[in-house]
């Protein structure tokens, strides 16, 4: 014992002993001992492998990429617009023909709407002539 | 208690002693050798330079201490009989045999390659042979390296492109890749027997300028002249090869012979793993005639459905396989079963971490197969489903 319980391991295993004993007290060693449960582990390993978390995951080093690319200040800031597009788009609106088009254009809501639309067609527009 | 006898101690037999309740089964392991050995780790081995150590545990501490180990060599299976004969004279009698001897490596069926192996090493007959490839290869400093193969049917389908990939990694990281020249050859019309595989390797070889042959069979290694002669005619000079030979089936005395094949594979029934002709009698992985991949995660699925079946549960082997094909950076594995070709997959850094950690739980997943049985289950029926949708990954 005094062969492999050299100064450096006698310090290492006594603070590691310490960790044990704390982690005891926290109820945390009961909890390492009953997780690998062959129950628990499948359910978690069900969740974690479905052909689409597979699938998303193989992207992983360009989804990270793409996610840091995201302008998150712009999204913030235009979460009402969002939260808004959302909401008519669960309303189930009425087929509008030429007629109702115009007259829905006298509405200054639908005004400032268009204006977006165009602002936002001239955006994808401008991508496309490079 | 049924008294299983499992021949063999490799990745199928281990895997299934293991997984045989001790209340219901008696089951003993025989294996010539005391040591169980990784057989991927010859790629890390051959091509990385990690030392065989790594790779190598003994077969005792891998098997449940109940599990009764016979360090022996089968030269005899009696099927009618029921009995196992061993090179030291030893008779077992069984309930249940199982197969689990895996192939034989044939370096003398083609003329110059036994000479072949013994100066350059190779990376699939050991781990002893595979450190002899990494010092041959570190010795390269220009010239052509051939990978050839001599028969379509040899254990792990990507074995030779893997080799094609890490040591093309190697020479480069050596700042060689323009002095030594990787040269893989097939005996299959593509890069690989799949065209939807081979579609997605191919730009990997042209990308790091290996030259590809098809439709090579290696037929003849003139050492002397430094060429590999092929059956269709062809000729590839090297300046260091290796050759993968023709694979066989256990070469023990089996009665009766008729449970052999032409090759001297065992006959079994593909999704039962029944031996043809009898109903105590199995085989595993490598030594049989399942018309898949010969591959570890054949063995391990193989193993898992001779265990169920032995309890009475009717499980049955779909054909699935898993290979992974590894660059170093990315991997892929091909996903296929007895009743879908392999699907389009995609080279990712995620499936090559995937490889990494399925490495790192190996020794694990031997001795405590019925802890990460869930795991696997979950990850193949998840896989199994984007065959069935044919969908790609």
């Amino acid at each position: 014992m005094e062969t492999i319980l050299t100064q450096e391991r006698r310090e290492a295993l006594e603070k590691f002993l310490d960790m044990l004993v704390k982690m005891n007290e926290l109820g945390l060693l009961d909890t390492i001992r009953d997780l690998p449960d062959p129950e628990f582990i499948g359910r978690l390993s069900e969740l974690l492998m479905t052909p689409g978390t597979l699938k998303l995951l193989d992207h992983i080093d360009d989804l990270l990429d793409l996610a840091g690319s995201i302008d998150v200040e712009a999204i913030k800031g235009n979460m009402p617009l969002i939260k808004a597009a959302l909401e008519a788009l669960s309303r189930e609106p009425k087929p509008v023909g030429i007629t109702g088009l115009m007259r829905a254009m006298s509405d200054p809501d639908v005004q400032k709407g268009l204006g977006l639309m165009v602002e936002l067609l001239k955006a994808i527009g401008k991508t496309k002539t490079k | 208690m049924k008294k299983v006898v499992i021949l063999g101690g490799g990745g199928g037999g281990a895997i299934l002693a293991n997984l045989l309740p001790r209340e219901e089964f008696q089951v003993t392991v025989v294996d010539k050798s005391p040591l169980h050995f990784f057989q991927p780790g010859n790629l890390w081995i051959a091509f990385k330079g990690v030392k065989k150590e790594k790779f190598l545990r003994p077969l005792r501490e891998l098997l449940k201490p109940h599990v009764n180990f016979v360090q022996d060599e089968v030269v005899e299976v009696d099927l009618q009989n029921r009995s196992v004969k061993t090179r030291n004279g030893k008779q077992l009698g069984y309930d249940y045999v199982v197969f689990a001897t895996g192939a034989e490596l044939d370096y003398d069926a083609l003329p110059g390659h036994r000479k072949l192996l013994e100066t350059y090493g190779d990376f699939y007959s050991s781990p002893e042979n595979a450190e002899k490839l990494y010092k041959t290869l570190l010795g390269m400093n220009s010239g052509r390296f051939v990978i050839a193969v001599a028969d379509p049917i040899y254990k792990c389908p990507p074995g030779p492109h893997k080799g094609t990939f890490l040591s093309w990694e190697l020479f480069s990281k050596r700042g060689l890749s323009d002095k030594v020249k990787v040269v893989l050859a097939v005996p299959v019309p593509h890069a690989y027997p799949s065209k939807t595989i081979a579609d997605i390797i191919e730009p990997e070889l042209n990308a790091r300028g290996i030259e590809l042959h098809t439709f090579f069979t290696a037929n003849e290694i003139d050492l002397d002249n430094k060429k590999i002669i092929s059956l269709e005619g062809e000729e590839l000079s090297f300046d260091v090869a290796t050759v993968i030979p023709p694979h066989r089936g256990p070469s023990y005395s089996v009665t009766p012979e008729s449970v052999k094949d032409g090759n001297g594979y065992i006959k079994i029934d593909k999704y039962t793993s029944k031996v043809e002709g009898f109903d105590d009698a199995f085989a595993i992985g490598d030594c049989t005639n399942a018309p898949t991949s010969k591959s570890g995660v054949t063995a391990h699925l193989q193993a898992e459905v001779v265990a169920a079946r032995l309890q009475g549960i009717d499980a049955k082997y779909s054909g699935r396989t898993n290979c992974p094909l590894i660059t170093d950076g990315k991997g892929l594995f091909i996903i296929s079963d007895y009743d879908h070709p392999p699907i389009p997959v995609r080279f990712s850094k995620f499936k090559r971490l995937m490889e990494d950690f399925f490495v790192a739980t190996y020794w694990s997943a031997i001795r405590y197969p019925e802890f990460w049985s869930p795991v696997f289950k979950a990850y193949f029926e998840a896989t199994d489903e984007m065959i069935r949708k044919g969908e790609g990954w």
